[in-house]
C-alpha cells in the first residue's frame, strides 16, 4: 500500500542543512497496524505527515497504492484525503465553531454526499461511540477523551483505508487511552483498516502488529518484536 | 455545503462579536455613505432629463469679446429667437424665456410678489414636458394677456376652485394689466433648471412692455430651440457663425457669436455668465464620487485588515479542511461566502441608515432627494452589483492568503508565523487609508480656511448693519428722495443712500461705454454704479485720493467721476484725480455724461470673490429708474422697532406693495451658499472617512496588542512601566501614521491648490496648516489605539502569563 524509497525531510539554514528524515526505505501493506516510535525530534510527526500528504518530501520517492505520490497536484492530493485517509490528532483539532454532529458531518460536505445518506452515516457514528446524546454540543464542552471520540468518529466516516494518527492519546489518561486502542484495533482486524500511529508509550505501542523506531531521521529498527 | 459555511461565517460572528462589530459597522457607515453620494450625485446628474425631448433641446448662447476676454452669456435678447427661426426653417420650435418679477393680485386683493415668472412663447408647453393639469398645452400660450399658472400658485389664489378662464393682475414697474389664466401645470420639479411659478404669454410683451419686444442686444432674455434630428443641429451650429456677423453687420465692434448649448449640459458643465439659475459643476460631481470611492475603499481596507488579522484564529480550521480534503478552491468559496454575508448584512445596516440621515443630509444639501429601495428595480440591481463587488473586493485577500496556509503548518498548533509580505501589505493598506485621511481633513482644513477668508476679509466695505430695501417700480425710484427723508427720521437709522445696487447682488451695476479724454481710443464698455451722495459713507467705502461725492460742490451729479483703483490701473493713470471721461449710456446714445475724475476709492468687492474685480466708474445720479435700491446704514439694539418702523413709513409712500428687505451680510454671504453648503458635505463626509479609518485602526491595535499579550506579561514582570508599554504598542501604528502623512501632503496639496485657483482672491497655504492637520489626524490616531494600548499596559501580568 505504502512504498517509501530514500525518502529525505531537511530544512535549509544559512550554512547547513538539518536533515529531519534521512534516508527511508518503509514498505507497508494494507491492513498493517503500525505504531511509529522514537525520542523526540525523531523526524515521527514529520515521517506521518509525509504519509499522509501534509507535507513533501525533499527527495526520494512515495508510492501510495502503487501511484507515485510524488507527482500529485493539490486537487488529487485532497480527492486522497477525501476518499482514503483518515487523520487524528493529539491536539484532536475538531472545529470549535461546529457541533460534534457538524464536525463528524463535515468530511461528508467535502464528498459531496446527499443529505439523507449523510443524516443516516453520521447517526451511525454517533451511535456506534456512544456520544448520541452529545451531537448538539460544542468541542470545549466535552472532556479530552470525548473529544478524541469525536475526532475518531470524524476520521472513520469517510470509510478511508488508512488511518493516520498522531499520538492520538498523548493528551489522554489511561482508560480513555485503552478505548480509542481498542477502537483501532477493532477496525484493523474487523474492517481491514490500515493503521499507522506515533506514540511514546510503549502500551499504546503494543497494540499494533508492528513498531518503527526513529532516531535522528533514520530508521533504526524495524518491528523489534519480531526479532525477540 | 453553503449553509455550513454560512453557519460557520454566523458562529464566527457571534464569537468574535466585537470585531464583527467593528467590521460591519465600519462597512455599513463606508455603505451608507456610498448611497447618500450616489443618490446626490444622481439627483444633480438628473437635472432636466425630465424633459421628453431633452436631447433635442438646445439653449442659444452668444459669446462676445469685452476687453480681449471672451466672455459667453447665456442670455441672448427679444429679437434673436424670430430671426433664427426665419433664417433656419429646420428648427422646429423656438421660444423666449424672459424671468420677470412683479406683484400679483388675485381675488379678494389677495397679493404677493412674486420673482418667478417666465414670459414665453406658446411652444414652450410643448418644447418642456412641464405636465399639464388643466388646459391645452398646444394652445394656452397663444393669446397675449393670458397666464400659466403652477398649481401651487392655483391654490394659493383659488383654493380648490378651477382657475382656468379666472384673472390675476400684475404689475411690473409701471402698469397694471389683467391676465387670464388658460392652463395649469404641476410645479417644476426641483431638478429643472427652469423654475417658475407663473408662465405669461410672450405675445403680453407687447402691451407690457412695448420698447421691449423684439429689440436687438436688449433685454437679457433666453432663447431655446428644438432640433430634433442631431445632424442638424450640427450643420445650424456650423452656420451660426456666419449667421451672426450678417445679423450684427457692421454692428459687430464687439464679435458677437451665437451658439447652441445643449440643454442637458446646462446644470454640470456651464457656468456663463447671466445663467438663469445657480448651476451645480461637473467636477464636483467627480470630486463627491471620489469621496465616495475612497470611503468604500477604506471600509473595505477595515475589512481585510481585520479578517486577515483575525485568521490567526481560524488558521488550524483551515488546516483541519484541508485535511479532510478541502481544495483550496472550496476554501476560497468559503471564506468569500463570509464576506459576502457581512457585506449583505452591512447593506441591511446601510439601508436603515441613509433612511434615517437621508431628511438631514437633505437639509444640509438643500435638497429633496428620496429613496425607496423597492420603487424600481435599479436599486435592487445595483445593490447585488455592490453586494458582489464589495464583498469579493475586500473577502479575496483574506481568502487567498487564508486558504494558502499548507496544513501542516496550521495544524501545528503555534501562531503561524506571518510573512513579511502579508505584513507589508497590511501596513500597505494600514498606510493608504490615512493617506486619504490625511487628504480628505487637509482637504477640509483648507476648504474652511478659503470660505472664511472669503466671508470676512479684504472686502473693501463694511457689511454689517446695512439694511437694502428694494425699490420695484419707476415711480418709487424716481421718488426715491422723499422716502429717504422720511426713514432718515426713524431713529437707529444713521443714513439712507438709493443707489442702483449694493454689493453682494448680482444686478444693479451697469455697462456703459466709458471714453477717457486723455487717449479716446482706450474707450471701452465698464462696470458703472449709479448712486446719491452719501453711497460711500453708508457702506464704509473709504476715498483714497480726491474727495468723495459732496453736494456742496454743485457739479458733482452733472460731471464727478470715482472710480476703482483698477480702473485707474486700466487706463494707466497714475494720478487719476482731475482726468477727462465722457461716459455713454449703452441704450440711448445721446444721454452722456462728461465731467472730471474726483476720487479713487480703494478696490472693494463688489460681486463673489470668485470673480476678480473689475474697473468700477461710480457716478452720481438722483431721483433716477436706476436706483433699485435704499441703503439705510443703521446703529441700534431694536432692530425690530426699526424695521417695523421703517416698514410704516414705507406704507405710507407706496400702500400697494410691501417693504421688500434684506441685510447684506446675510446677502453677501448667500454669494457662497453654494460653497458654503459644499464644504459641509465634504466636511461631513471627511469626518466619516477618518471615523471609518480608525475604526479599522482601532480593530488592528487590538488584534495587535492580544497577540503580544504575552510579551507585553513578561515586560512587566521584568519591571517595564505602563509609558513603555503604550509607547512600545503606539510606536508601529505612529509611524504608519506619519509616513502616510507624508504621502498624503503633497497629493492633497496639489489638488487644493487647484481648487484654489477657481477664486480670484485665495489664501496661502501656510506650514502652519500643514501643522495643524498633521497633529489632528496624529492625535486622532493615537487616541484610537491607545485605548487598547493603554488597556493592555494597565493589565495584569499574572492573566496574561497564565492564558497561555
Amino acid at each position: 500500500m505504502i512504498k517509501l524509497r530514500n525518502i529525505d525531510r531537511y530544512i535549509d539554514k544559512r550554512l547547513q542543512r538539518n536533515f529531519i528524515l534521512k534516508g527511508i526505505d518503509l514498505d507497508i501493506a494494507e491492513g498493517d497496524f503500525i505504531s511509529i516510535m522514537g525520542p523526540s525530534g525523531a523526524g515521527k510527526s514529520t515521517l506521518l505527515n509525509i504519509i499522509g500528504f501534509l507535507d513533501d518530501a525533499n527527495e526520494g520517492e512515495y508510492y501510495f497504492l502503487d501511484e507515485p505520490v510524488h507527482g500529485l497536484n493539490e486537487k488529487q492530493k485532497s480527492e486522497y484525503h477525501r476518499s482514503y485517509i483518515g487523520f487524528v490528532f493529539q491536539a484532536y483539532h475538531l472545529i470549535d465553531e461546529l457541533t460534534v454532529y457538524e464536525n463528524i458531518e463535515m468530511p461528508l460536505l467535502y464528498r459531496k454526499v446527499k443529505g439523507s445518506q449523510r443524516k443516516s452515516m453520521v447517526a451511525d457514528m454517533l451511535d456506534r461511540f456512544n456520544i448520541v446524546a452529545k451531537k448538539d454540543l460544542f468541542p470545549n464542552q466535552l472532556s479530552g477523551g470525548q473529544q478524541q471520540l469525536v475526532g475518531v468518529a470524524r476520521a472513520l466516516i469517510g470509510s478511508p483505508k488508512l488511518i493516520l494518527a498522531d499520538e492520538p492519546t498523548g493528551n489522554l489518561h489511561s482508560d480513555q487511552s485503552k478505548e480509542i486502542m481498542e477502537t483501532f484495533k477493532k477496525l484493523n482486524k474487523e474492517d481491514g483498516v490500515t493503521i499507522i500511529q506515533v506514540t511514546h508509550s510503549d502500551e499504546m505501542a503494543s497494540y499494533g502488529d508492528r513498531i518503527i523506531n526513529l532516531q535522528d531521521g533514520a530508521v533504526t529498527e524495524n518491528n523489534p518484536y519480531e526479532e525477540e | 455545503m453553503l449553509r455550513n459555511y454560512f453557519k460557520i461565517a454566523w458562529r464566527n460572528l457571534v464569537r468574535n462579536k466585537s470585531y464583527a462589530v467593528l467590521n460591519v459597522l465600519g462597512l455599513s457607515v463606508g455603505l451608507a455613505c456610498c448611497i447618500i453620494i450616489t443618490l446626490y450625485v444622481t439627483n444633480e446628474l438628473s437635472y432636466d432629463k425630465f424633459h421628453d425631448n431633452y436631447n433635442e433641446l438646445y439653449r442659444v448662447v452668444e459669446t462676445m469679446e469685452v476687453e480681449g476676454k471672451e466672455e459667453t452669456y447665456a442670455s441672448t435678447f427679444s429679437a434673436l429667437a424670430p430671426s433664427l427661426k426665419n433664417s433656419f426653417p429646420e428648427i422646429e420650435n423656438i421660444t423666449h424665456l424672459y424671468p420677470v418679477a412683479g406683484l400679483v393680485t388675485g381675488p379678494n386683493n389677495k397679493k404677493f410678489q412674486e420673482d418667478k415668472i417666465i414670459l414665453a412663447d406658446s411652444s414652450f408647453l410643448e418644447m418642456f414636458s412641464f405636465k399639464m393639469l388643466l388646459g391645452d398645452e398646444k394652445s394656452a400660450l397663444d393669446q397675449p394677456l393670458t397666464m400659466v399658472i403652477t398649481s401651487s400658485v392655483a391654490t394659493k389664489f383659488f383654493g380648490n376652485e378651477n382657475p382656468v378662464g379666472k384673472t390675476l393682475s400684475f404689475k411690473d414697474t409701471r402698469n397694471v394689466f389683467d391676465f387670464e389664466i388658460t392652463g395649469v401645470v404641476e410645479d417644476s420639479p426641483s431638478n429643472s433648471h427652469i423654475n417658475f411659478d407663473y408662465v405669461i404669454s410672450y405675445e403680453s410683451l407687447k402691451s407690457l412692455r412695448p420698447w421691449e419686444y423684439n429689440v436687438k442686444y436688449y433685454p437679457p432674455m433666453y432663447t431655446y430651440a428644438q432640433i430634433s434630428d442631431p445632424n442638424t443641429a450640427d450643420k445650424i451650429e456650423s452656420y451660426l457663425p456666419e449667421f451672426s456677423s450678417l445679423y450684427y453687420g457692421e454692428d459687430n465692434s464687439y464679435m458677437n457669436a451665437f451658439s447652441l448649448q445643449p440643454l442637458s449640459d446646462i446644470h454640470l458643465r456651464s457656468n456663463l455668465q447671466n445663467e438663469l439659475s445657480s448651476n451645480f459643476d461637473i467636477t464636483y460631481i467627480y470630486i463627491f464620487l471620489a469621496i465616495s470611492g475612497f470611503i468604500l475603499i477604506i471600509a473595505c481596507i477595515n475589512f481585510m485588515n481585520l479578517a486577515t488579522a483575525s485568521s490567526m484564529k481560524r488558521i488550524k480550521e483551515v488546516g483541519m479542511r484541508k485535511t479532510l480534503g478541502a481544495e483550496k478552491s472550496q476554501l476560497i468559496r468559503q471564506f468569500l461566502s463570509e464576506s459576502l454575508l457581512m457585506t449583505t448584512l452591512s447593506l441591511a445596516i446601510a439601508v436603515f441608515i441613509v433612511e434615517a440621515v437621508l431628511p438631514y443630509f437633505n437639509i444640509i444639501a438643500e435638497k429633496s432627494i428620496e429613496f425607496s429601495l423597492f420603487s424600481s428595480w435599479e436599486p435592487i440591481v445595483v445593490f447585488i452589483g455592490l453586494i458582489l463587488v464589495v464583498g469579493t473586493i475586500s473577502g479575496s485577500y483574506p481568502a487567498f492568503y487564508l486558504s494558502s496556509f499548507r496544513p501542516i503548518q496550521s495544524l501545528k498548533g503555534e501562531k503561524a508565523r506571518q510573512s513579511f509580505s502579508s505584513i507589508f501589505f497590511r501596513r500597505g493598506l494600514v498606510v493608504f487609508q490615512f493617506f486619504i485621511s490625511t487628504g480628505l481633513i487637509f482637504g477640509t482644513v483648507i476648504v474652511t480656511q478659503q470660505l472664511d477668508f472669503l466671508k470676512n476679509s479684504k472686502l473693501g466695505f463694511d457689511k454689517e448693519e446695512v439694511l437694502m430695501i428694494q425699490m420695484r417700480e419707476t415711480s418709487d425710484q424716481i421718488n426715491a428722495n422723499s422716502l429717504k427723508q422720511e426713514l432718515l427720521t426713524v431713529p437707529g437709522v444713521k443714513s439712507v443712500s438709493a443707489a442702483s445696487g449694493v454689493p453682494g447682488i448680482a444686478s444693479g451695476i451697469h455697462g456703459f461705454t466709458v471714453i477717457p479724454e486723455s487717449n479716446r481710443a482706450d474707450s471701452s464698455i465698464l462696470q458703472t454704479l449709479t448712486v446719491d451722495f452719501g453711497y460711500l459713507n453708508t457702506l464704509g467705502i473709504d476715498v483714497q485720493q480726491g474727495r468723495n461725492f459732496s453736494e456742496e460742490y454743485g457739479t458733482d451729479e452733472a460731471s464727478a467721476f470715482i472710480i476703482n483703483k483698477t480702473a485707474a490701473n486700466k487706463f494707466n493713470w497714475e494720478n487719476p484725480v482731475g482726468e477727462e471721461l465722457t461716459l455713454k449710456y449703452w441704450l440711448a446714445d445721446q444721454v452722456s455724461k462728461k465731467g472730471q475724475v474726483i476720487g479713487v476709492v480703494d478696490d472693494f468687492q463688489y460681486n463673489s470673490l470668485h470673480t476678480s474685480i473689475d474697473p468700477v466708474i461710480i457716478h452720481v445720479l438722483k431721483g433716477t429708474y436706476y436706483h433699485d435700491y435704499l441703503a439705510l446704514k443703521l446703529s441700534t439694539n431694536d432692530l425690530q422697532s426699526v424695521i417695523s418702523d421703517l416698514e410704516s413709513k414705507w406704507a405710507a409712500f407706496n400702500p400697494e406693495r410691501p417693504m421688500e428687505y434684506a441685510f447684506l451680510d446675510d446677502t453677501f454671504d448667500a454669494l457662497y451658499r453654494s460653497e458654503t453648503r459644499l464644504s459641509n458635505i465634504f466636511n461631513i463626509f471627511a469626518v466619516l472617512a477618518v471615523f471609518i479609518a480608525c475604526l479599522g485602526l482601532f480593530g488592528l491595535a487590538s488584534y495587535s496588542t492580544e497577540q503580544r499579550f504575552k510579551e507585553i506579561g513578561i515586560r512587566k514582570v521584568l519591571g517595564a512601566k505602563v509609558t513603555d508599554i503604550v509607547r512600545l504598542l503606539g510606536k508601529e501604528f505612529t509611524v504608519l501614521v506619519f509616513i502616510s502623512l507624508c504621502i498624503g501632503f503633497p497629493v492633497a496639496y496639489f489638488a487644493t491648490s487647484k481648487w484654489l485657483n477657481n477664486f480670484a482672491e485665495r489664501i496661502d497655504v501656510s506650514i502652519w496648516l500643514f501643522l495643524f492637520s498633521s497633529l489632528t489626524v496624529l492625535f486622532v490616531a493615537w487616541a484610537t489605539i491607545s485605548f487598547q494600548t493603554v488597556k493592555a499596559a494597565l493589565m495584569d501580568p499574572v492573566k496574561s502569563l497564565k492564558s497561555e
